[in-house]
């Protein structure tokens, strides 16, 4: 080896350019290098865009997961497209199975975003020339996006591996374990605790940065951890501190989702979009969500193709009082055709305002809202001491609905009440999963749904042409109340374990 | 002794410039349009050096020749482009007139450097000896793994010289050849082991601000596939070289395969090109050549025939196999101690009939009279709607396949065959899930019309009945086929016309290509399989047949006149 590389100094000297060590040391032109990125505050702040950026992906298909498989929603089937039914459909009718493809995005999805997570935390402490407030608040946002992505996994798979700093090595991505749900719980607390303390609160930000997570966004969704973990006393304490950082209901139930209002006084926390242009961030919720052959009846141009997913069923337009102004914003039950004749097909109206390019939506999706910590609050008070101490939450939220006030109710009737808020509230905006599964028994869970298809089975909400339901379909069993892990994942590390039932 | 050094490079520049005036139409698209247009340059960059130091003493009976040297060579090539829509008119076809131009400009490279170092013996022509030992590095690496050692070895034994190897007038040369090598293939894209930023905007500030995020995994680690091959062959030449005959016997051992692997979601991402897995290859090539002529019929044949036997032998420390493909799509399996790229997916047991036959057999809830019954797998007495019932369900793998060659001449006539054939290996016909998908409205084979409809009308027993989605089209072993073939690839019959009067002479032909198939395969081409490439994911999921463009018959008459 010794008289090779004496060898290859005598060559050197005839061919000048393999002797310099960068001769075999060379980078894609073209690219960013991920090796020599993280060395300033502006590739800091892209990153920490970046990661925000990550959530639209993930907000655009909760609806699946958080909606299709409560009774809040159904599909509008489609017979010519049979190929569905191991897809989205699968979640209408309980039948989600570990190799369905929606299901490995639910997973794979926030892990692709962790790791973009992990690897800035882990460079951010190494960079020079930031300002420590400005630091601590790229820090804060990061922590809040992981544990929110935690918390969505852990809510939707139970235990699941926890990844806090970036793997170095692919091959320790074989040697995984589930980590039990209250180690995962724990990583959660401890992000939004420090999230926290380093974030500025909403009303600090300048306008340039209005749409980051602010410290109310943290609060808010702690409270929300404590209160999905049933620990009311430590929930109760954070969410009355979201009561005093300036948020309030906006007057207009309708004005809370109108495009002209984003990150309004209601707003804890909501991912952006912005439509009416060509660069590429604009929601298409309404394109999702409208009833197939609409086309430009709910969307406004002709030649779109809307998909029919995400349909309310028919239990949730009876749900709302007679006047709740709440269910004209959230939904009509049907629409005008080009022809001119009513079409009883119900559809999501959320999400629905006009736009300027066909496709391209200005919506923001909303993660927490203001009504959501006041019917959060009303619930823990009700669970710590009752109902007295919890009317004067949930009644700010019913008397803006054009409801009247409760009184009277006992601890029970107390908490279907808030149940039944949360629902038209909160309606379509990703929350009835967990809250079914947070505020029932799983048995309780199991009659609810079960019940629920049965009277879909017998009397659909949308029409099914014909196509007859398989045996398995609106067949709860309380397993279900987990989602699978992809089987691809056991197949690649064996030391995780399936979920009972699958 | 002697050196020599060699310079060398290749420059390739190609410019292009088009323009598709207004008054041209378009498919479905009449005149007049919006004319277009663009200059697309592309510049290729391949130089090296080659140092090599000979010494050749001269010693008798005895050639030796020693070769140290060093190699580099550096590959790039530089692209561009500038493209103009909203020409005004069609007057300037530059892309300076048109009112929206775009363009895009890119640069890739990649480097290899090895010390070489090799030694050339013989003795009388009877023995054959060279061995060598290179080093070699290249840029597509990771940065802790870039250099690889290949070490080869080889000897040659001319057995017919020797004294003692009896003299038969019918054997006129016979050569035994041995070698031992390893390998090295470094054919991956460029840059693969790095990670790179991807853009990935956001609205903050309901502006629309640059993020961004980590493209891939990097893979430092990333280095040389190696091959150890050990050859061993035959060269026997008889009657007066009108027989001649070869035998080889190898054995490959494959290591740190280049692959692009699933990794485990929770690293970040799903894929990985990576080194992995070890896998051997045994094999034997047999082929005979006899070429003869009797009076004016002269004839020329040769056959060869190849065995070939695959095994993986390791995945690496973490799994135990690979797996690839989707559930409507068929999967393949490579596990330790089989053949690659199995096929893999449910076992068909038959079509139930009836619902008690369904109570009777493990089962699953969307199982109803008209699915298919499956195996259970993993013996819990359910069937799963996911692969935990998979079994191995076929084998792509050819046990052989051979190639025969006909030439015959007669006056001035000649005929010539070629035909091939495989034997032994199996085709997944992936395209028949979606051709006998009859659960929506879509066209369908016409076999489907024999599907089951009822107990009393169970139709052909192959087709399952239309009422459900389930169980009717997952990967299973219905779409499994041999893919045995006789196939004359091609026929030609030619006509020489001898020289008229020193002005011409002729050839004029006729000639048929992809002539016969013989084969059961229902697919077009069962010659899919040939098309598993050395590199990349077909050698892990071979021979799933999506159905390409069929092969065309092709008939050509010709004619060549020389002056």
């Amino acid at each position: 080896m010794k008289n090779l590389y004496k060898l290859s100094f005598f060559f050197c000297f005839l061919a000048i350019t393999p002797c310099k060590k960068s001769f075999l040391d060379l980078s894609d032109p073209t690219k960013k290098s991920a090796e020599k990125f993280y060395q300033n505050e502006e590739q800091i702040n892209q990153t920490v865009s970046g990661a925000y950026s990550s959530l639209q992906d993930h907000v655009n298909s909760q609806y699946i997961f958080a909606e299709i498989s409560s009774d809040n929603t159904t599909i509008q089937l489609d017979p010519s497209d049979r190929g569905q039914t191991d897809r989205v459909e699968a979640f209408e009718f309980w039948n989600v199975t570990a190799t369905n493809v929606n299901i490995a995005d639910l997973y794979n999805q926030p892990y692709n975003a962790l790791y973009n997570i992990n690897y800035a935390l882990s460079k951010i402490e190494g960079v020079t020339g930031i300002a420590a407030q400005k630091k601590a608040q790229y820090q804060g946002e990061l922590e809040f996006m992981r544990a929110y992505y935690y918390f969505n996994l852990v809510r939707y798979f139970g235990p699941v591996v926890l990844v806090t700093e970036p793997f170095v090595n692919a091959s320790d991505a074989f040697k995984t374990e589930r980590s039990p749900e209250t180690a995962v719980y724990d990583q959660i607390i401890k992000d939004l605790t420090d999230a926290v303390t380093k974030l500025p609160k909403k009303s600090d930000y300048s306008g340039a940065d209005v749409g980051r997570a602010s410290r109310g966004s943290a609060l808010g969704l702690l409270g929300k951890v404590y209160l999905t973990m049933k620990d009311y006393a430590k929930a109760k304490s954070t969410l009355e501190q979201v009561l005093t950082l300036g948020y309030s209901l906006i007057g207009q139930y309708s004005a809370v989702f109108d495009t002209n209002n984003k990150n309004n006084s209601e707003s804890l926390f909501e991912v952006q979009y912005q439509g009416g242009n060509n660069l590429g961030e604009w929601s298409s919720f309404i394109y999702t969500f409208a009833p197939r052959g609409s086309e430009g009846a709910v969307t406004g141009f002709p030649t779109s193709r809307p998909q029919g997913w995400n349909i309310p069923t028919r239990s949730i337009i009876e749900e709302f009082e007679e006047k709740d102004v709440r269910k004209a914003v959230s939904l009509k039950e049907g629409y005008t055709s080009s022809g001119g004749t009513f079409v009883q097909i119900p559809f999501v109206n959320k999400y629905n305002h006009p736009h300027t390019i066909a496709g391209r939506t200005d919506d923001n999706w909303p993660v927490l809202r203001y009504s959501d910590v006041l019917l959060m609050l009303a619930e823990i008070n009700n669970e710590l001491t009752g109902p007295n101490d919890a009317y004067q939450y949930i009644n700010q939220v019913r008397v803006r609905a054009g409801l009247v006030a409760l009184a009277g109710l006992t601890q029970e009737t107390f908490r279907a009440a808030i149940r039944h808020e949360r629902r038209v509230e909160l309606a379509f905006e990703n929350d009835r999963w967990f809250d079914l599964k947070r505020s029932m028994t799983n048995a309780q869970m199991t009659t609810l749904l079960n019940a629920h298809g049965q009277a879909e089975k017998a009397h659909p909400s949308v029409d099914r042409s014909g196509v007859p339901f398989a045996p398995s379909d609106y067949k709860f069993d309380g397993y279900e109340a987990l989602y699978p892990i992809p089987d691809r994942q056991i197949f690649l590390d064996r030391n995780l374990k399936q979920n009972p039932g699958y | 002794m002697s050196f020599k050094t060699n310079l060398n490079g290749v420059l390739n520049n190609n410019r292009n410039h088009d323009f598709t005036p207004s008054n041209i139409a378009g498919f479905n698209n009449a005149p007049p349009r919006d004319a277009s247009g663009g200059e697309y340059f592309y510049n290729y960059l391949n130089y090296g050096m080659d140092n090599l130091l000979t010494y050749s003493p001269v010693l008798g009976d005895h050639k030796l020749e020693v070769t140290v040297g060093h190699i580099f060579q550096k590959n790039t090539v530089n692209t561009g482009n500038a493209t103009g829509t909203k020409f005004p008119d069609d007057l300037v076809d530059y892309v300076s007139a048109a009112n929206q131009r775009d363009g895009s400009s890119g640069m890739a490279a990649y480097t290899v450097e090895s010390f070489l170092s090799r030694v050339n013996y013989s003795y009388k022509g009877k023995y054959l000896f060279t061995a060598a030992f290179n080093r070699e590095a290249s840029s597509r690496f990771g940065s802790n793994n870039r250099w690889g050692s290949f070490p080869s070895a080889s000897v040659g034994w001319r057995l017919s010289q020797e004294s003692f190897f009896p003299k038969f007038n019918w054997l006129d040369d016979a050569k035994l050849r041995a070698s031992y090598g390893i390998t090295g293939n470094n054919n991956i894209g460029n840059y693969t082991s790095q990670a790179n930023i991807n853009t990935s905007n956001y609205v903050i500030g309901n502006t629309v601000v640059p993020g961004a995020t980590v493209g891939s995994f990097p893979n430092t680690y990333l280095g040389w596939e190696q091959s150890k091959q050990i050859d061993i062959g035959l060269d026997l030449s008889l009657l007066k070289s009108k027989i001649s005959f070869t035998a080889e016997f190898y054995r490959k051992l494959t290591t740190n395969m280049l692959l692009s692997v699933e990794i485990p979601a929770v690293s970040g991402f799903n894929n990985l090109i990576t080194n992995i897995g070890k896998l051997q290859n045994k094999g034997l090539e047999l082929g005979v050549n006899y070429r003869d002529k009797f009076n004016e019929v002269s004839v020329n044949t040769g056959f060869n025939i190849s065995f070939n036997r695959n095994k993986v032998l390791a995945i690496d420390g973490d799994r135990n196999a690979l797996l690839s493909g989707a559930m409507y799509d068929g999967y393949n399996i490579s596990e330790v101690g089989k053949p690659i790229g199995m096929f893999y997916g449910f076992k068909v047991l038959g079509i139930y009939q009836n619902q008690a036959q369904i109570n009777a057999t493990p089962h699953n809830p969307n199982n109803i009279p008209g699915t298919y019954q499956y195996f259970d797998g993993n013996g819990d007495g359910v069937i799963s709607y996911d692969t935990q019932d998979m079994v191995v369900i076929g084998n792509p793998n050819p046990k052989f396949t051979w190639g025969w060659n006909w030439n015959l001449g007669y006056k001035h006539f000649d005929l010539s065959m070629l035909l091939n054939g495989s034997y032994g290996g199996q085709i997944y016909w992936a395209v028949e899930m979606n051709l006998a998908n009859i659960d929506g409205v879509f066209n369908v084979i016409s076999d489907v019309q024999n599907r089951w409809k009822s107990e009393q009308n169970p139709g052909a027993g192959k087709w399952p009945g239309s009422n459900t989605y389930y169980f009717t089209r997952e990967s299973n072993s219905q779409y499994v086929y041999s893919g045995n073939y006789i196939w004359i690839k091609n026929i030609t019959l030619g006509y020489t016309i001898p020289r008229v009067k020193n002005l011409f002479d002729a050839k004029v032909f006729i000639s048929v290509d992809n002539a016969f198939l013989f084969t059961k395969y229902p697919g077009n081409n069962p010659e899919v399989n040939a098309a598993r490439a050395n590199n990349g994911n077909d050698v892990i999921s071979p021979g799933r047949d999506g159905e390409a463009y069929p092969v065309p018959r092709t008939i050509s008459i010709g004619a060549r006149i020389n002056f």
